[in-house]
């Protein structure tokens, strides 16, 4: 567990307060941003079907808490909430109801290295957390390690390719590094479908439902996987 | 899934068995009931058929011709040659099967002639297997629905149940949060499985935090008079005292000492089961390593033994101070315990730790109640309850350490300590 505990990204670090606050008001404004999140927590009710309605789910990373009023719409569900940052569950637990925070349970977690026990819950729900990593052995450390703390599904978001953004994101940074600019702005990757389904069985994981954000279109894929038996 | 799960079988064998059954039945007397049936058409016409000839016969005195598909022959009155297969037949209604094919014949004797009326039943028997063929097909196509349909109902019945087992068997996991099962199933049987199943782990929840709150209250009644007994030994030894009192004295002192370190162990233990095994201050092993070394080290050399401890490689991860101590100090209490002459080693690693001595070893009989409390070993020396290696055990279950005993081939026992990867 040592080995995984020092993994640490880039990208996680930016994540202070002020960083915090923008990003909970990043899905509030204007239309196209809302309609979004609204097609965002679509997929996501989706995929908790797929799962079988899990009752005891981890939300990590749990941001600033967007998706938990959509856990705790079904009435017994029992909600855990990790960050890798304290700022965005302190951001999380002001910015949400208080009826919705009064019922998650929020700690500070890596998802490298998550301090549950074995097949602790029934489901882990992360969102927008796989398409920042770009390093396939980082990203089988953290299927691993959500094969540990789950006990039957997790439900994951990312960038697949095999669209027409993908396709001119591909274009763009061709026609960029062909200009001599730099590729300083790259937090974000776009994963091809076989190699990160490939990944996926590596791990241990049965893809049970995938769904496309907006098929042929947009990057964004909610897959939700058990594990193999 | 068919072969994981008997019970899944069990319905769906029985959905096939009794559609087999029920349309086995109906195909059987189908085809009964059309036999029947067109034997005794057959037979009607046949009759009616030759009672027109008798009549014809009678009143013209001739043989009638037939426009149906049915052959008469009268043998004494016609040139026409009796079919070989007919040659044997009696009087009235039968059924004659020959190589030629099969006939229901008729037989009259009308005025003394003999009149054979034959029907070839070749046009018939292919109707008749047709209809054969459809029954077979329905009743294969019947149990072929029946387990499909079967195997649907298993599923819809058996998956919510193996769901359920799957979600019970993990709740010990956050017993504290553990949602109700109950809500996820319908008011059905399985509702009231789920419902008992909440009960019983509402049960097991309240009876964990009672022993919790035991342990940890009673640890914690007991720590105070300890201390009193530990300061007013202290006390005691300073004033004048003969040689055996100061003895009894000291050894009162050292017995308080020892069931304080107990009751913080059992303390800890409780404290780390409710806080999720969340340590305050931690040390490396290293640092407990060299801190029980200075204090069993004198222990050890005062009985006569050789003391010797070494760290054969680091690691700066951090343990439960306490939790650590106890598992360490015990070892080598125990190897103390245990060894006549020798010497004691302890040795750390950068995983983990090992405590060999040059004892007895461990009897082949007592390696089975080894970890369990209460039970010392027959050449256990000074004194002692034989709750130390129990404790060793449970404070390893607990953190997620293993434990494991073995005999050095040069006689003596190691026990060595893995505290994780």
């Amino acid at each position: 567990m040592s080995a995984q505990q020092s993994i640490q990204l880039e990208f996680s670090r930016k994540y202070d307060s002020a960083h915090a606050w923008q990003y909970f008001r990043k899905h509030q404004d204007g239309i196209a941003r809302r309609l979004s999140n609204l097609r965002d927590q679509q997929l996501a009710r989706r995929a908790l079907a797929i799962a079988g309605e899990p009752g005891l789910v981890l939300d990590l990373p749990c941001g600033a808490g967007r998706f938990w009023p959509l856990l705790a719409e079904k009435a017994n569900r029992v909600i855990l909430a990790a960050d890798n940052s304290p700022h965005m569950i302190d951001v999380a637990r002001r910015s949400q109801p208080p009826e919705v925070v009064a019922r998650v349970h929020a700690f500070q977690a890596s998802a490298f290295n998550i301090d549950l026990g074995d097949a602790a819950v029934d489901s882990i729900f992360c969102m927008r957390l796989l398409h920042h990593i770009a390093e396939p052995a980082h990203r089988l450390a953290m299927l691993r390690e959500f094969h540990r703390v789950t006990r039957d599904t997790l439900i994951v978001s990312l960038w697949v390719d095999g669209n027409f953004k993908s396709w001119r994101r591909k274009r763009l940074e061709t026609q960029r590094a062909a200009r001599g600019g730099s590729s300083a702005n790259q937090n974000r990757f776009v994963v091809a479908r076989s190699v990160i389904e490939g990944e996926f069985a590596e791990a241990g994981f049965n893809i049970i439902g995938a769904q496309d954000f907006l098929p042929g279109y947009a990057m964004w894929r909610v897959c939700t996987l058990r594990k193999a038996s | 899934m068919l072969e994981k799960q008997p019970l899944a079988r069990r319905i769906v064998l029985s959905f096939a068995l009794l559609t087999a059954l029920t349309c086995g039945i109906f195909a059987w007397g189908v085809i009964a009931v059309v036999h029947l049936v067109e034997d005794d058409l057959i037979g009607e016409e046949l009759r009616a058929e030759m009672a027109e000839v008798e009549t014809v016969f009678v009143k013209e005195g001739r043989v009638p011709d037939l426009a149906g598909g049915s052959t008469l022959y009268v043998p004494s009155l016609q040139a026409r040659a009796l079919p070989p297969a007919l040659a044997g037949v009696h009087a009235g209604y039968q059924e004659v099967t020959g190589e030629a094919g099969a006939w229901y014949v008729l037989v009259s004797e009308i005025a003394g002639q003999r009149f054979i009326l034959a029907r070839n039943q070749d046009a018939f028997e292919a109707r008749e297997q047709l209809l054969y063929r459809v029954v077979i097909a329905g009743f294969f196509l019947a149990v072929a629905l029946a387990l499909l349909i079967g195997r649907l109902t298993a599923r819809r019945v058996i998956d919510p149940v193996v769901r359920l087992a799957s979600q019970v068997r993990n709740r010990n996991q956050l017993l504290p949060l553990a949602p109700s099962l109950a809500s996820d199933y319908g008011d059905d049987e399985l509702g009231q499985l789920a419902r008992a199943f909440d009960q019983a782990m509402d049960q097991l929840r309240a009876a964990v935090e009672r022993e919790r709150l035991f342990t940890s209250d009673v640890s914690h009644e007991l720590r105070t008079p300890l201390m009193i007994i530990g300061t007013s030994g202290e006390l005691l030894a300073r004033a004048e005292l003969g040689p055996r009192e100061r003895r009894q004295v000291e050894r009162i002192g050292k017995a308080a000492d020892d069931m304080r370190g107990l009751v913080d162990t059992f303390l800890q233990l409780a404290r780390a089961q409710s806080a999720g095994g969340n340590a305050g201050e931690a040390v490396t092993l290293a640092e407990v390593a060299a801190e029980q070394a200075a204090y069993w080290g004198e222990e050890i050399r005062n009985r006569g033994l050789a003391f010797h401890w070494q760290v054969d490689g680091e690691s700066q991860r951090c343990w439960h101070p306490t939790l650590l101590r106890v598992v360490m100090g015990n070892l080598l209490r125990n190897a103390l315990h245990y060894t006549e002459h020798g010497e004691i080693r302890l040795i750390v690693e950068a995983d983990g730790f090992r405590v060999e001595d040059t004892g007895p070893g461990i009897p082949e009989t007592e390696r089975e109640t080894l970890f369990q409390p209460f039970v010392r070993g027959s050449r256990a020396r000074g004194e002692g309850l034989g709750l130390g290696l129990s404790l060793v055990k449970r404070v390893c279950e607990q953190q997620g350490w293993t434990i494991s005993a073995s005999n050095l081939t040069s006689g003596g026992s190691r026990f060595e300590i893995l505290l994780g990867q």
